[in-house]
Parts: structure tokens; C-alpha cells; sequence
């Protein structure tokens, strides 16, 4: 039965040194939405991402993709990572990092057909990078790393779009190279599911939200979820209690082992 | 001062060197092989390592290997054939070696230990292990036959390389060149960004243990040569140098072998020439012979090249000073107030402006002026007049207006959205400039459109005060 979810993960619950970043998170996300992802610092909004993608262990917890297994459904599925997570030093041209994104189509063993570096120019052309293709990667602004990193995304060719941050520290015409292209791949059905930090723009930006503060605070529809009340309970007070909790659980269990 | 005895050993020790390159003997011709394919392979390795921050592993295997090979030498000694089977003591470093590897992995997962601390520990208890275990193999007491040649493992010995050494050192390094080529594609991937490969489903684990795999078995390969005190430098020095020269993974590996085997190669022709000149030292001081000669004329950070940047960008920045200066003035003698959608360039270009007298208050020496104003002459932005007088051409005048106004947009924003005093802000654009590239001068252009649809250049913003 196909699901009509693009994401479902039910009780996740993630542990870092003993201390929980994330407890028991339920969350459905419909196919063809734009979701941003809100919270405080320290939320556990990147924990999120990288634990439904396996990237860490969770504790407990089933994360379902259009009703799969990651493991099954891996190919269409497409991870921009947050930009401080890489050397900006290496070695490596902006259209090598977007050619990566082929990789796993290629296959171990194989080289880069030309093929593959059409698709990657074509990609760079969507985003505005086309001419700076051969730059070194550490040479090109923040903003315009995010969008090799968005091209990287592009040629996967996915249908779940997950983007850890992609409007931190970027600059007016990336803001708006991105959001236009997360629209277009919206329009054509592809779903995108964002971590944001910034509140006044969030409105504008998605048309669903998920409310992270160690635990789902709400998720639905932005008008349901954008209110005053559920704002207050993800940033407000009452969740220090929560995180108190947490860090005392964490001292217990080091006692204990 | 030229006693005969000094001149005879400097003439015989030409005479060697002449030798060693031009006809060297054959066993000579098996240390070079061995040496080269070392100082390849580990190059090559060691570029992975660099970009992976993993290049004190190296150091840590090494050290490691030491009562490998100490205890592989006793066990020989007691019930094996007697003595020194490089095999067997091959195998009983890669043990060490190896476990120094899991150890480090182990203390990290387990524990809120650092990767440098994690690094640290199996090395030092290691090597401890090493060094005591070679006093109780050493004791003369007990008299075990070959045991001196042991402490070649510290510092390296290459003169007693024979030609099943050399030919091992060949097929480890050409399988280690193999396996990197083989996978080359997804080992760069994975020291450029391991999340990544995780999340493709690549086998990012798997990956990264053929990757250690490799550079243990190169790192023991080449013990005898270099010495397990010193292997690091052959995995660290060649890749810094190629990193030096290039923006492009395969000319780093390129760059780095080719580093490592020359180095090699130099340190190995030394050893043979200068008598009791331990290899390994000799290597890695040929090797960072080269780093420091791609540290001065390396193409990509070389200091010259840095340096010639820095000159550009100082000349650039004084010629957009001078064209900045030169509008002022035409524009205090309102010769270009309100230049709204005028044709005014024509006009304009005809004026005579006294250099000195306009840049009087940069303190700049005169053969600076001169210099600048000839620099920007020879782009057939200004024509020099009688005296010190110059007259900015039209594409002159075009270009000191582009900088004028990107420079007070700048000044403008920073006062409007970065709450800059008005009064400080010029230092600040001063040094901004130099930073400001066309992409973020295009979006402080925008940021201003509507404001300046009427005029197209703002007047001084930190002088705004007095409009007399």
C-alpha cells in the first residue's frame, strides 16, 4: 500500500552520551510539502535529520519513508548537510563536490561518465554556479557553497529533499536562488523537509512546521501549528524542566555504569 | 685551511656521489627501488591521512610496531630457526601495529578522550613496551644471535637491504596504489565529506578500514627503511608539499608520490655516499628539503605567490583610492552634483586635477603618487597634463564613478544596517574593500535600488553633515 506520508517516524529517541537529544518524536509529513523544521539551539533539530537518516543510532524508535525502510527507498532520497560539517580546505572543485551526488548511481568500480557531468553542470546552471564550476570549493562564499551543495542534492534526482540549515549565513541572492528552486522542486512533486533557525521567516517560507524542542512540541499544517500557544511551549520555560530531567537522568545512568 | 687529507675525502666523496647516481652497483640499484616505491606509496597514502586529520596515526602505528617486532625476534630466537626473519618480524609489527590502531578506536568510542590524547596512549605504552622488551632481547647475557640488528628498526638502515626487501616494498606499494585507484572515487569522497557516504548508503565503515588497512601495511613495510621513528614524516611531508601546489585531488596524490619517491630517492644516494648516515633521517630531510622550496615558490600558497597577491591587491585598492580622490574633487568643485541621467562624462574629462594637492592627506610618498597615477595611465584611465595635473579619460571617469558609488552604498549600509557610527565608518570601508567582491557589491546595489532611483551616486555619507 503506498503511503501517502513522505516521512513517518514514530517514538524516536536518541541518546547522546546517555543524555537524551531527542525523546520519543512522532511525526508525519504528507508527500509534495515544504516543512520547516523550528526549534531552540539545542533542540536536537540536526539530530533529527541525522538519526532518520542513520547517520547516528537512535535509542528506539521506526522512521518510515513513503512507507519503507531507508534502506529501500535510499535513491530517492537526498541529504544537504549543514555547511560547517566539511573541510573547506580539500582539494576539490565545486563541479567534482555536485558530481558526488552521482555516485552511488555509478556505482563502486566505475568511473564518471560524461553523462554524469552533464547532469552536474545542469545542476550548477539551476542553481547560478555554472561559471564557477572549476573554483576551488573553499574559495567560493558561504552562500554560494550552499548552493554547490544544493546542485550535490539536485542531481540525485530525489523526492525527498532533507536540508540541515540551508539558509544559515547566506547571502540575499542565494536566500532567494534557493527558495526558488525548493518551490520548483515542489512543484513538481518532490517533498522538502528544512531545519531553520529563524522564526520571521518561516511563515513565508514552508507550508508545514514541525515544533522541535527535545520532543515534538507540534507538527502539522502552518496555520495550525504557527501560533502563539505552541510557540510559547517550544521556546517558553516549561521545557528547561525537560532538559533538567535529562541531564540528571544522564549522571544517574554514569553512575550507574 | 686546504690540508690534503680534507681534500681527498671531499674529492672521494664526489667521486661516490658520482657513482651512486651514474653507475650505481646492483646492490645499490635494489635500495633505490625499495626506497622509491616507500616514499610512493606512502605519499600517496599519506594524502588520504592529511585530509582525514588522521596523519598522527601514522606515528602512532609506528611506535606501535616496536615490541612486535621485539617479540616476533624472541619467539624466532627460541624456537624458530634462529634470529632474523624479516617476515616473521614483519608479521609481528603488523600485530602491534594493528592493535594500536583498534586501541585508539576503542579509547575514543569509549571514553570522553580526545582524538590526540586517544592517539597518544597506545603509542607511548607501546613504545615503552617496545623499548623494554629491546634491553631484555639486547642483554648480552643471553647472547641471542643477529639481535644487533634491531635498532635499524628505530632509525632505519637501508644498506643491508636485500632484494626480497626491495621487491616486498614494490608489491606493497603497487598494491597500495591499486587499492587507492581502485576506490578512488569513493575514498574522496569519504575524506571530503564522510556524512555524506554514510547517507548514500556507500560503505563509508568498510571504506575506511581498506583505507587504514593500506597505510598500515605500507607504514610496515617500511620500518627497515626509515625507521618507526620517523615513518610519520613519509606520510605528512609529501602531502603538506603537494598541497602547496595544487587544487585538485589527483594532482595531490600525483604531487605528493612523486615528492615522497624523489625524496626518497635523494636521502637514499645520500646514505650510500656519506658514510654511517642513517636512510630514514636522511630521507625526510631530502623530503623537507622540497617542503620548504614548495613552502616559498609553491604555485597555490607559496610564499611568493602570496606575496605578489598581496601586491596586486595593494595596487588595486591605491589606484580605486586615487580614482575615489579624483571624483571627490570634481565633485567639491561641483562639477558632478546630481548627475541624475545626465551626459556628463564628456564635459567632466576635460577637467585638470592636481594630483599631490588631492592626495595631500593620504601621506603617501610621491613615488607612490607617481606610481599609481602612471599604473592607471597605462590603462588609459587618466592622460598626464603639465606639472603634476592629470585629466581622467571617459572609461576614467566611468570607472571612478563605479567606485565611488560601491564605496558609499558600502558606507551607507553598514551605517543603516550594521550601526556603524558615521564617523568610523570610512576606516571601515577602507579595509572592507578589500573584501567586497562584484557579488556583494551587486546586492548592496539592489539593497539601495529604490532609494536611488533619483540620484545615482549618494553624496559622502560620513560627511554628511556639512552641505556647504
Amino acid at each position: 500500500m503506498p503511503d501517502s506520508n513522505c516521512l513517518s517516524v514514530k517514538h524516536l529517541t536518541v541518546c547522546y552520551d546517555r543524555k537524551p537529544a531527542l525523546w520519543e518524536a512522532q511525526v508525519s509529513i504528507p508527500q509534495g510539502t515544504m516543512t520547516g523544521i523550528v526549534g531552540p539551539n539545542g533542540a536536537g533539530k540536526s539530530t533529527f535529520l541525522k538519526a532518520i537518516l542513520d547517520l547516528i543510532p537512535a535509542t528506539s524508535g521506526s522512521v518510515k519513508f513513503f512507507g519503507e525502510d531507508y534502506r529501500k527507498v535510499r535513491h530517492r532520497i537526498a541529504y544537504v548537510p549543514q555547511r560547517e560539517s566539511v573541510d573547506w580546505d580539500y582539494p576539490i572543485s565545486a563541479r567534482e563536490v555536485v558530481v558526488m551526488g552521482r555516485y552511488r548511481s555509478i556505482g563502486l568500480f566505475r568511473r564518471v561518465s560524461r553523462e554524469d557531468r552533464r547532469k552536474a553542470d545542469e545542476a550548477l546552471d539551476r542553481v547560478g554556479m555554472l561559471d564557477r564550476a572549476d573554483s576551488q570549493i573553499g574559495s567560493l562564499s558561504g552562500g554560494q557553497q550552499q548552493r554547490v551543495f544544493l546542485a550535490r542534492a539536485l542531481v540525485q534526482e530525489a523526492d525527498l529533499y532533507l536540508m540541515d540549515e540551508p539558509f544559515a549565513g547566506i547571502d540575499a541572492t542565494t536566500e532567494r536562488v534557493i527558495l526558488e528552486l525548493m518551490r520548483d522542486l515542489r512543484e513538481s512533486g518532490a517533498s522538502l523537509v528544512c531545519v531553520h533557525h529563524d522564526l520571521p521567516t518561516v511563515a513565508d517560507y514552508f507550508d508545514h512546521l514541525v515544533l522541535l524542542n527535545l520532543r515534538v512540541v507540534a507538527s502539522g499544517a502552518m496555520n495550525d501549528v504557527f501560533t502563539r500557544e505552541q510557540l510559547t511551549q517550544c521556546y517558553g520555560g516549561r521545557l528547561e524542566l525537560l532538559s533538567k530531567l535529562a541531564d540528571s537522568l544522564a549522571k544517574l545512568e554514569a553512575l550507574r555504569s | 685551511m686546504n690540508s690534503p687529507d680534507s681534500w681527498i675525502l671531499a674529492s672521494s666523496w664526489l667521486d661516490r656521489l658520482i657513482e651512486a647516481v651514474r653507475s650505481p652497483s646492483y646492490n645499490l640499484k635494489v635500495i633505490y627501488l625499495g626506497v622509491t616505491s616507500l616514499g610512493l606509496a606512502a605519499g600517496v597514502c599519506g594524502c588520504f591521512l592529511l585530509f582525514r586529520k588522521r596523519s598522527l596515526l601514522s606515528d602512532t602505528i609506528g611506535h606501535s610496531t616496536l615490541p612486535g617486532v621485539c617479540i616476533a625476534f624472541l619467539l624466532f630466537a627460541r624456537w624458530g630457526s634462529g634470529g632474523k626473519s624479516f617476515i616473521a618480524l614483519m608479521i609481528g609489527a603488523l600485530i602491534t601495529g594493528w592493535l594500536s590502531v583498534r586501541a585508539v578506536q576503542w579509547i575514543k568510542n569509549n571514553s570522553k578522550i580526545k582524538e590526540d590524547a586517544a592517539l597518544a596512549i597506545p603509542l607511548t605504552v607501546l613504545y615503552g613496551l617496545g623499548v623494554v622488551l629491546l634491553s631484555v632481547v639486547q642483554d648480552s647475557n643471553l647472547n641471542l644471535q643477529g639481535s644487533s640488528g634491531l635498532e635499524y628498526y628505530l632509525f632505519g638502515m637501508v644498506a643491508s637491504m636485500i632484494q626480497a626487501e626491495a621487491i616486498m616494498l614494490a608489491i606493497v606499494s603497487l598494491g597500495a596504489l591499486t587499492v587507492i585507484s581502485l576506490f578512488f572515487k569513493e575514498l574522496n569522497c569519504l575524506s571530503f565529506d564522510e556524512d555524506f557516504v554514510a547517507s548514500q548508503g556507500l560503505p563509508h565503515r568498510w571504506l575506511d578500514e581498506v583505507l587504514m588497512l593500506t597505510c598500515l601495511t605500507v607504514t610496515i613495510a617500511g620500518l627497515q627503511t626509515v625507521g618507526l621513528l620517523m615513518i610519520m614524516a613519509a606520510f605528512i611531508i609529501p602531502p603538506a608539499t603537494a598541497r602547496l601546489w595544487t587544487d585538485s585531488m589527483p594532482w595531490t596524490l600525483a604531487i605528493a608520490g612523486f615528492v615522497g619517491a624523489t625524496g626518497a630517492l635523494i636521502g637514499a644516494i645520500a646514505s650510500a655516499v656519506i658514510f654511517r648516515l642513517p636512510a630514514g633521517a636522511a630521507i625526510i630531510l631530502a623530503s623537507a628539503l622540497l617542503f620548504s622550496f614548495s613552502m616559498l615558490f609553491g604555485s597555490r600558497k607559496g610564499w611568493v605567490v602570496r606575496q605578489l597577491k598581496v601586491a596586486r591587491l595593494e595596487k588595486r585598492l591605491s589606484e580605486n583610492q586615487l580614482l575615489r580622490d579624483l571624483f571627490d574633487r570634481l565633485e567639491a568643485q561641483q562639477k558632478v552634483r546630481l548627475l541624475a541621467g545626465l551626459d556628463f562624462s564628456r564635459d567632466l574629462a576635460q577637467v585638470s586635477l592636481p594630483v599631490h594637492d588631492i592626495l595631500k592627506d593620504r601621506g603617501w610618498s610621491q613615488r607612490k603618487e607617481r606610481s599609481v597615477a602612471r599604473s592607471l595611465s597605462s590603462q588609459n584611465l587618466l592622460k598626464f597634463e603639465r606639472g603634476d595635473c592629470v585629466q581622467l579619460t571617459t572609461q576614467g571617469l566611468e570607472r571612478a564613478i563605479a567606485v565611488a558609488r560601491t564605496h558609499r552604498l558600502t558606507e551607507l549600509y553598514l551605517i543603516e544596517h550594521a550601526d556603524v557610527a558615521p564617523a568610523r565608518v570610512h576606516q571601515y570601508v577602507e579595509k572592507i574593500e578589500e573584501i567586497t567582491n562584484p557579488e556583494i557589491a551587486s546586492d548592496i546595489h539592489q539593497l539601495f535600488s529604490n532609494e536611488l532611483e533619483q540620484a545615482l551616486i549618494p553624496a559622502e555619507p560620513h560627511r554628511g553633515g556639512d552641505t556647504s
